[in-house]
């Protein structure tokens, strides 16, 4: 027969599972790092995106940091300080694929923990490595969240394209000296993809591409990815060929380089947001 | 018929048949391209009333017109600088980059990159940073090499090889330091492209290309003299200071000129002066403009390669000069090592 159990033995059980969950939570806690090193922008977007901030203690030159005392700087683009990231004593390294292959095997052989993201080819990698991130912060939850509301909302975004019109031939521009173009499996594709467009450099492999090739290609919309006076003189370039279409119709625009070349989950959308606007619905109606 | 007679003749072929490779190779870079157009159809959309904003005419006469032209000027004068340099330095290795002048221009607009001056300025910091670049090393390389008004020109020599190497070193400095989009920016740049947007930087690269040919003709003399040495040549009562030092300044001008506008393009200065030794002698008289004539050709067709073999991306048009005179160089070296 089943035996009640006693107050007694039942305090005992509730005491056991108690420490059992203190010595779970301990160690959990343990393994979020405390001290990172965040190599590339864009991971330290991400990192403050997280609230992570607090636990960032080195990252590159060109990190924008909220706060300049958020973190000292121990790399350039490309060249690593490994000694100042050392002295650091950081408890995880985060690279990207534009660290030195080098400098990551140095971090192994002295045992520092390296989160490695490789190149991202879609909206779909940004998401997964942001939540990669959270799980690794110790901000699951939030990272979870963030992502859920970024692909709710460019589904919603991806909803405004108007029915019935046919797909826009797009130019998207990411580099002028030499022309570079937005070129399949990267996630910037996406922009065009996810906006309904065609990309007209779809067949190419390599970004760089010739300007007959553009105003052969004739497209319907021209983006330029904001670089300073040389997006304006580039502007100026192409609306000297006053029979691409893009021309005729007034339909160049610049977008935000730091949105649509490193973005966060949350500036994709917004990214995506002015592209389908001024795809459709700025100057003259697509 | 005389020797001489039969000299000027051959002299008179050769500059009618580099004349006609130079309007040949400019017809076929024309006619060349994302869109192939007919030979007619392009005289047709230059000189005619042809529909100005039509895509042939766009293509024609805005990017594929400016580019020859443009391939003329530098090649032509890049060629010329050389072989001004090599009668100057009585050495067939000295190309205008060697004393310098392409590290020079490379530190200057990699400098203005890193700054993001073009950002904020204006793209024109850029022709200007290099042009700017390249004269202070040249003035660096003159003054560290002359004593009392005299230049050595071994001294001036090996002061430009050591100039240029710091400066290429500088110029690394200033890469590790800039950012991944900077970085793509300097690299390229260093590879070179006709593709100019500023039709007056065009015209006035045209300019100085044409005068330095013009006024490089008059030390044709000098030149040949100066190939027997120069005391041998002060003997013959040429100003061996003087002429060295117009000449000098004279190539680098033409070569800093080139190096704004078109970035880094190698092996020209080099490559066309030795092909036309082979060919015509070591007479300057012929020399100068045969190497402006064929330098612009082998430049208008390296663009013309540069720009269609992996269409419709394109290669920089350096790493084209590079591999074709690279090629070139080697094979006569081994066929005059045959015919020895």
């Amino acid at each position: 027969m089943f035996k009640p159990i006693n107050s007694m033995k039942l305090r005992r059980i509730k005491s056991l599972l108690f420490f059992l969950f203190l010595i779970f939570s301990i160690t959990t806690k343990a393994k979020i790092p405390q001290r990172i090193i965040s190599l590339a922008p864009v991971i330290t977007k991400n990192i403050y995106l997280l609230h992570g901030e607090n636990s960032l203690v080195g990252c590159t030159s060109f990190c924008k940091l909220k706060n300049p005392e958020d973190a000292q700087i121990v790399a350039s683009a490309i060249q690593v300080n490994i000694e100042k990231v050392i002295m650091l004593k950081p408890d995880l390294i985060i690279a990207s694929s534009l660290t030195n292959p080098e400098t990551i095997k140095i971090f192994n052989k002295l045992n520092i923990d390296v989160l490695y993201f490789p190149l991202q080819k879609s909206f779909g990698d940004i998401c997964s490595d942001f939540q990669t991130l959270g799980k690794r912060l110790g901000k699951k939850e939030l990272s979870d969240q963030i992502v859920a509301k970024a692909k709710n909302d460019v589904e919603k975004i991806m909803g405004k394209i108007p029915k019935n019109v046919s797909a826009p031939e797009i130019f998207f521009q990411i580099g002028a000296n030499p022309l570079f173009s937005v070129i399949p499996n990267t996630f910037q594709e996406d922009f065009i993809d996810f906006a309904g467009g065609k990309n007209i450099a779809k067949n190419l492999t390599i970004g760089s591409i010739t300007r007959e090739k553009v105003i052969v290609s004739n497209p319907d919309i021209i983006f330029i990815s904001t670089m300073g006076m040389v997006g304006l003189e580039e502007k100026k370039r192409w609306e000297t060929y006053k029979n691409v279409k893009a021309v005729k119709n007034k339909k160049i625009f610049f977008i935000d380089q730091e949105k649509t070349c490193s973005p966060t989950p949350d500036l994709f959308v917004e990214a995506l947001n002015e592209i389908i606007y001024d795809v459709y619905y700025k100057n003259n109606k697509f | 018929m005389t020797e001489k007679d039969r000299k000027y003749i051959k002299w008179s072929m050769v500059l009618i048949v580099l004349t006609f490779i130079l309007i040949a190779s400019a017809l076929l870079a024309l006619s060349s391209g994302e869109l192939k157009i007919g030979l007619k159809k392009v005289l047709e959309l230059i000189l005619g009333n042809e529909d100005k904003a039509s895509i042939n005419s766009m293509l024609i006469n805005q990017i594929r017109l400016p580019r020859v032209l443009l391939g003329i000027a530098v090649g032509g004068a890049l060629s010329l600088s050389g072989v001004i340099l090599q009668g100057i330095y009585r050495n067939p290795l000295v190309e205008p980059y060697t004393l310098g002048i392409s590290g020079g221009a490379s530190l200057g607009v990699a400098f203005v990159i890193v700054l993001e001056l073009q950002l904020k300025l204006g793209e024109f910091m850029l022709p200007l940073a290099g042009f700017i670049g390249a004269a202070l090393i040249v003035f660096l390389v003159y003054f560290l090499s002359s004593r009392k008004g005299n230049i050595s020109i071994e001294r001036m020599l090996l002061t430009g090889v050591m100039v240029s190497f710091i400066a290429s070193s500088a110029m690394m400095v200033l890469m590790a330091l800039s950012d991944t989009e900077n970085l793509h920016g300097i690299i390229f740049w260093t590879m070179g492209s006709l593709d100019e947007p500023n039709i007056s930087l065009i015209y006035l690269t045209m300019i100085v290309a044409i005068s330095g040919l013009f006024f490089s003709c008059f030390f044709a003399k000098d030149l040949n003299a100066l190939r027997l040495g120069k005391e041998k040549a002060m003997h013959l009562g040429i100003r061996t200071n003087l002429v060295t030092k117009t000449l000098f300044f004279l190539a680098s001008l033409l070569a800093g000129v080139c190096v704004a506008v078109t970035g880094v393009i190698g092996f020209v200065g080099l490559i066309i002066p030795h092909v036309l030794r082979q060919i015509v002698g070591s007479d300057y008289r012929i020399l100068l403009i045969s190497s402006f004539l064929l330098g612009g050709s082998f430049l208008v067709l390296s663009d013309l390669v540069a720009r269609t073999i992996i269409s419709p991306n394109e290669l920089p048009i350096g790493v084209i000069t590079g591999i074709i005179g690279g090629t070139i160089f080697i094979i006569m070296m081994n066929s005059k090592k045959k015919k020895k």
